[in-house]
């Protein structure tokens, strides 16, 4: 199938499978920061913004994007910055993998609820999974994130 | 996996339902989120997101849900946050993660009808509607039991307050349940569901019979004939003797939630 996706704001033109995920569309046009992790729907791996809707992309068929606004966090370069700052400035970047697609969820955060409490924030994040860090040093570093930076 | 070799995208539900009848092994694709679980590959997936069923709004005194709105659309849909004290959108935020929840839609959560299911018992409660493009307008009970090829196109719930209580035991948070349940107390007396036996959520009909006649009065042993009327068996999550057991100790917090 060919599509017109507009990824960061660029459009981009792609033929792909009709069974194809957005996960492995934007793996293949370079976007290495939206990874593949249970590929089930479960770690939260390879969020992306679609619409500005953080969104599960090993699920979301590629067929549908076209319409829709995606997001990576290649296109949110200043407030990637900020929070990986925060977040290593906390301890909270152990083996990094879960980190990206975390990342697209805090940030979604801010914009959506920039005031949030540690329980609206833990909310937030409880479909990142994360393997090494206990979450709470994650918490510290999107907390830190939300007051504004380091 | 998610494998198909084609991708049928009907525009109307009219045209869907044809594409259903004639592509009889072909899965409706809603939110994809459990179809996504499966091995097989299909020769092709009807997809449903064209069909603008996209939507939850108040009308003539109801809450009415499209069947492609997603459960985060639900979730945030302000009315519904504190209708039957947010007995919906507290069923919906079990669910997993806010991502899965933007995605996984209502139609798919309700027609796919799950043993599991957190959001099908708190229909149940609020006495939702369900409408179907052939089918029409029945209620979410019959719906249970209707086996129609068919389409779901939106559910209907009343804009009725009256007092709601629901309930999903988990091992831990983000797991599937192993027990839900859920109940309603009106003029006409106490209904009780429970879902996740692990069959789909049912009325316990004794139980919430015995219930409205005696009142609290009679809690226990409503607790009791709920755990022993309905069907329950094991799976990987519990035990057909722990789900009797705590079936009738969820049925004493329901009660007692709702009489506050």
């Amino acid at each position: 199938m060919e599509l017109v996706l507009k990824i960061n704001n660029k459009n981009v033109t792609v033929n792909v499978p009709a069974d194809e995920m957005l996960l492995t569309t934007l793996r293949n046009l370079g976007y290495y920061s939206v990874r593949c992790g249970c590929d089930t729907t479960n770690c939260g791996l390879c969020t992306v913004w679609v619409d500005d809707e953080i969104t599960l992309s090993c699920a979301y068929p590629t067929f549908r994007a076209p319409g829709h606004t995606i997001t990576t966090l290649e296109g949110l370069e200043e407030d990637a910055t900020l929070l990986a700052d925060c977040l290593a400035s906390e301890g909270a970047d152990q083996c990094g993998f879960c980190t990206t697609g975390m990342m697209m969820s805090a940030i979604a955060l801010k914009r959506r609820n920039p005031n949030a409490s540690d329980d609206e924030i833990r909310e937030y994040l409880i479909g990142n999974l994360c393997r090494c860090t206990g979450y709470e040093s994650q918490l510290r570093g999107v907390r830190k994130y939300l007051q504004g930076g380091l | 996996m998610l494998a198909f070799l084609k991708v049928l995208q009907p525009k109307t539900v009219e045209e869907a339902y044809e594409l259903a009848i004639k592509n009889k092994t072909a899965p409706m694709l809603a939110g994809g989120c459990w179809l996504r679980l499966g091995r097989r590959t299909w020769p092709a997936v009807i997809d449903m997101s064209g069909l603008n069923l996209r939507y939850v709004r108040e009308e003539d005194n109801e809450f009415v849900i499209g069947a492609m709105a997603t459960q985060g659309d639900v979730e945030r849909f302000e009315p519904l946050q504190t209708f039957c004290g947010g007995a919906v959108v507290r069923g919906i935020k079990e669910i997993l993660g806010v991502q899965f929840r933007n995605m996984a839609t209502m139609g798919g959560s309700v027609a796919s009808k799950f043993g599991f299911s957190d959001i099908i018992p708190a229909l149940l409660a609020v006495h939702a509607d369900i409408v179907t493009y052939k089918g029409g307008r029945m209620s979410m009970q019959e719906y249970m039991n209707y086996r129609e090829k068919d389409i779901l196109v939106e559910i209907r719930i009343p804009n009725h307050e009256v007092p709601v209580a629901i309930e999903a035991l988990r091992i831990s948070r983000g797991d599937f349940p192993y027990l839900t349940g859920s109940i309603r107390h009106d003029d006409t007396g106490y209904k009780i569901y429970i879902g996740t036996r692990p069959g789909a959520p049912q009325l316990a009909v004794k139980a919430s019979a015995l219930l409205s006649e005696k009142g609290l009065a009679a809690l226990d042993e409503a607790a009791q004939i709920a755990s022993e009327e309905l069907v329950f068996q094991k799976n990987s999550h519990a035990s057909k003797e722990y789900r009797m057991e705590m079936a009738k100790a969820m049925v004493r917090r329901l009660v007692k939630e709702v009489a506050q």
